[in-house]
């Protein structure tokens, strides 16, 4: 079962997202915002984190470049509210893997996640 | 006694006894005529002298009355002193009238002194001087009051008297000479009358006279007396100063008064004078008459009809009066209320005049009654109060105190009234003190304005339509976020159904919980939005600030926080609600938060040097103000757009990104509800706008 770290400040979002991902079939560890995020990671090392980009305090910017510069190979997929290219381009600047658009499209973040499983060797290919 | 009877003797053939007493009887008869006819002589002898004594008494009894008369004659001219002299001037008379006019006593006088020693020797010697100039002759003394009478004239004159005391006094005195039975001048005689009080008399006569002429002289009326041909006569000059005829023209009856009565006035006059005529013969008439230099003037003729007994007019009396400056005062005053009348009636707006104590509509105009729907006779009567509220310094007019009236005029911004309908609109309302028809009373104009307001409405509509185009990205966030969260939750639900596994209660509850949450939220926005958006009256309400602030700052906050700007709070629980509109007072916050975002993303080093991003809003009381504060780290106003800001239409922002209404607006808002707004601005510090709201009474 594959550890996927979520960081949203947003709580309920964060839940729902947590029960959408075990539905899934992943092991999910959940943080309510940055510092919280980036302590799950150093303490579990999830090949996988899933960051809204937007949050008061540090921002998603700050987490993907501390995951990245702790564990470059991390997988960082970013989500974003809607319209914001430029937060998305910066992002992906920043090598985060994937970005998504609020609201979520979940059928999209799941093909994103196996992707991602697959660079990371952790899904046998087809 | 017996004496002998000669009878009884005679007859010897008497017997002795016989004899005797016959003789005796005899005797005694004779004696009794003896006895008789003595007692009778005697008697008569008495009776003559008697008569004779009685003759002689009469006749000085007589001589005596004369005398005395002459006496009485002379003392009973107590006021009036006669002095009769001998042929050379030496006092022989002295009556008591001349002892109490001169004051001498006449024994002292007669038989020593000449009458010219109770006269001033300067008038005698002047008099003399006359008798020189007339006849030659040189006379003094006593010589020159004898004069005249010497040759047989009277003289009568006025002289000077001294009396003993020195006294000088007037008198009238006449001279005239006394004759002898021959014929012969052998003395004079002197009366003389005391005329101090006639002289007197005469001066206050004069002196009246003089009064009386001043008086004349000096009223400005004109006493006339008059005649019904129009004939006149003038008892003083002034006449000529009024007319510029003289008095004389009049008098001569070259000129009628009638000739100079301007020709628009004569029928009026005549009709005046048949009234009187008619009634109590007395009557007041204004007219124009016509000046010699062709000018005209306005008099006031007040006159009385004086009628004999049969009723014939015998002459008419009164006074005229120039009345012309009175009369074109009147004139400029009456074109005044003329001028006054029209603007009133014609105005464009609704005026009314209202007493000052009860408010009661005295007058109306007729725009007050196209406005307000009402009839004047509608309106007159009743109390301003019920066309609409009246407002001063927050306080409405029926909470003033009875009979207080400001200073001044006051003027109450949009106030609403109601027409007779009861449809509202909004008014501007100055109302001035004055003064009408003599009571103390209220001048109000009220100026429709709902029209400005709802062009105001519009325009801040469409400021407020603006904001929320800015704003929508950030609502579009804010929305998301709910919306995120509930499809995140209903794609859970999904996979489970398409894994076909069974969903745990406990996980159904929380996703449905969540749902329902974020359903709520997102509806909160949406609400909050269309409460922002929508079309505000102009009512007024009890506003809180800090409640106001607080849920713009739940549609924006989120969005500055996402754009890295920290908001700071500090909010006085103490401050007081205010009366205000809750929707326009949210336009205020929102127009400055959003203000002070935009100096901060301007702001080309907001990241530098740690500056933090920040925007402070406080809210306070002092005094009997509610202050709020918003305030920002951003670029600052330059000092020369300072003044600027709050202008319709000025904007620094780019073309499409503002309408330059925003501060415009903001000033707007607060001046309604009787608020200040300053700024203070550093460039390249900060800004911050200070709002102060009078803490309301009711």
């Amino acid at each position: 079962m594959t550890k996927i770290l979520i960081i949203d400040d947003e709580i309920p979002t964060l839940d729902m997202l947590q029960l959408f991902l075990e539905a899934c079939g992943y092991t999910v560890l959940a943080a309510g915002d940055a510092a919280k995020g980036i302590e799950i990671f150093e303490a579990e090392t999830p090949p996988i984190v899933l960051t809204d980009i937007k949050m008061p305090t540090k921002d998603g910017f700050l987490v993907l470049k501390t995951i990245k510069s702790i564990r470059p190979e991390t997988e960082v997929i970013v989500i974003t509210g809607h319209g914001d290219k430029d937060l998305a381009q910066q992002a992906l600047e920043l090598n985060a893997s994937e970005f998504f658009h609020k609201p979520l499209d979940t059928d999209a973040l799941n093909a994103a996640l196996k992707r991602a499983e697959k660079r990371l060797g952790l899904l046998d290919t087809d | 006694m017996l004496s002998m009877n000669p009878l009884l003797a005679d007859n010897p053939t008497f017997s002795n006894d016989k004899l005797r007493i016959l003789e005796l009887i005899t005797e005694n008869a004779i004696l009794r005529n003896e006895i008789r006819v003595a007692r009778e002589a005697a008697e008569i002898t008495a009776s003559l002298v008697v008569k004779q004594f009685e003759e002689t008494e009469r006749i000085l009894r007589k001589f005596q009355d004369a005398n005395a008369q002459r006496k009485a004659v002379l003392d009973s001219a107590t006021q009036i002193a006669i002095v009769a002299t001998d042929i050379n001037g030496i006092v022989t008379v002295f009556n008591t009238g001349a002892e109490n006019l001169l004051g001498y006593r006449a024994k002292e006088i007669i038989g020593v002194a000449k009458p010219d020693i109770f006269h001033d020797p300067e008038e005698i010697k002047s008099h003399a001087q006359e008798i020189k100039d007339y006849s030659q002759k040189q006379v003094d003394g006593v010589d020159v009051f004898l004069e005249y009478a010497r040759l047989g004239k009277t003289e009568q004159r006025e002289w000077t008297c001294i009396n003993n005391e020195g006294e000088k006094f007037p008198v009238s005195l006449s001279i005239n000479a006394l004759k002898n039975p021959e014929g012969m001048v052998d003395g004079f005689l002197c009366i003389a009358m005391d005329i101090t009080e006639k002289k007197r008399s005469e001066k206050a006569l004069a002196e009246s006279e003089r009064n009386y002429r001043l008086l004349i002289d000096n009223i400005p009326n004109i006493v006339f007396k008059g005649y019904s041909d129009g004939s006149i006569d003038f008892f003083d000059d002034k006449i000529e100063a009024l007319t510029g005829y003289s008095k004389e023209l009049f008098l001569s009856r070259k000129m009628k008064w009638t000739d100079i009565i301007y020709d628009e006035d004569r029928a009026s006059v005549r009709h005046a004078f048949i009234n009187a005529l008619k009634g109590d013969k007395s009557y007041i008439r204004e007219y124009r008459i016509w000046k010699k230099n062709g000018d005209f003037v306005w008099v006031e003729a007040s006159s009385q009809i004086i009628c004999d007994d049969k009723g014939i007019i015998e002459f008419i009396t009164g006074a005229f009066l120039d009345i012309t400056e009175r009369k074109l005062a009147e004139q400029a005053l009456h074109e005044s209320e003329e001028k006054y009348r029209s603007l009133f009636n014609s105005g464009p707006n609704p005026i009314f005049v209202l007493d000052q104590q009860s408010l009661e509509i005295l007058d109306a105009n007729p725009s007050a009654e196209e406005t307000y729907g009402y009839t004047k006779e509608e309106l007159v009567g009743i109390s301003f109060e019920e066309l609409g509220t009246f407002e001063y310094e927050n306080r409405s007019f029926s909470l003033m105190p009875k009979g207080q009236w400001f200073q001044g005029c006051v003027l109450s911004q949009k106030v609403r009234h109601y027409r007779k309908s009861g449809a509202p609109f909004y008014a501007e309302v100055k109302a001035c003190p004055a003064v009408y028809q003599d009571k103390p009373s209220i001048i109000l104009a009220a100026t429709d304005i709902t029209e400005t307001m709802e062009k105001d409405a519009q325009l801040f509509q469409a400021s407020k339509m603006t904001t929320l185009g800015e704003m929508s990205a950030g609502i579009a966030h804010e929305l998301n976020q709910p919306l995120n969260t509930i499809k995140i939750g209903s794609d859970f639900l999904k996979t489970m159904v398409q894994k076909r596994q069974s969903i745990p209660p406990e996980k159904m509850l929380q996703v449905v919980s969540v749902v329902n949450n974020q359903i709520e939220r997102a509806s909160d926005i949406i609400n909050r939005l269309r409460e922002f958006g929508r079309k505000s009256d102009f009512k007024k309400e009890l506003v809180c600030i800090n409640t106001t602030i607080k849920e713009v700052m739940a549609i924006i906050g989120q969005q500055l926080a996402l754009q890295n700007i920290q908001v700071v709070y500090s909010l006085d629980d103490a401050a007081p609600m205010i009366l205000a509109n809750k929707n326009r007072l949210e336009q205020i916050i929102f127009n400055l938060v959003t203000n002070a975002r935009d100096a901060i993303q301007h702001c080309p080093v907001r990241e530098e040097n740690g500056k933090k991003c920040m925007i402070k809003i406080k809210s306070r009381m002092e005094g009997n103000e509610s202050i709020f504060s918003i305030s920002d780290t951003g670029i600052g106003i330059p000092e020369d757009t300072k003044e600027k800001i709050f202008e319709p239409f000025f904007t620094t922002k780019d073309v499409g990104k503002g309408m330059g209404l925003g501060l415009a607006i903001t000033y707007g808002i607060v001046r309604d509800f009787g608020g200040t707004i300053e700024v203070e601005s550093h460039p390249g510090k900060g800004t911050c706008f200070t709002i102060r709201f009078p803490r309301s009474l009711a």
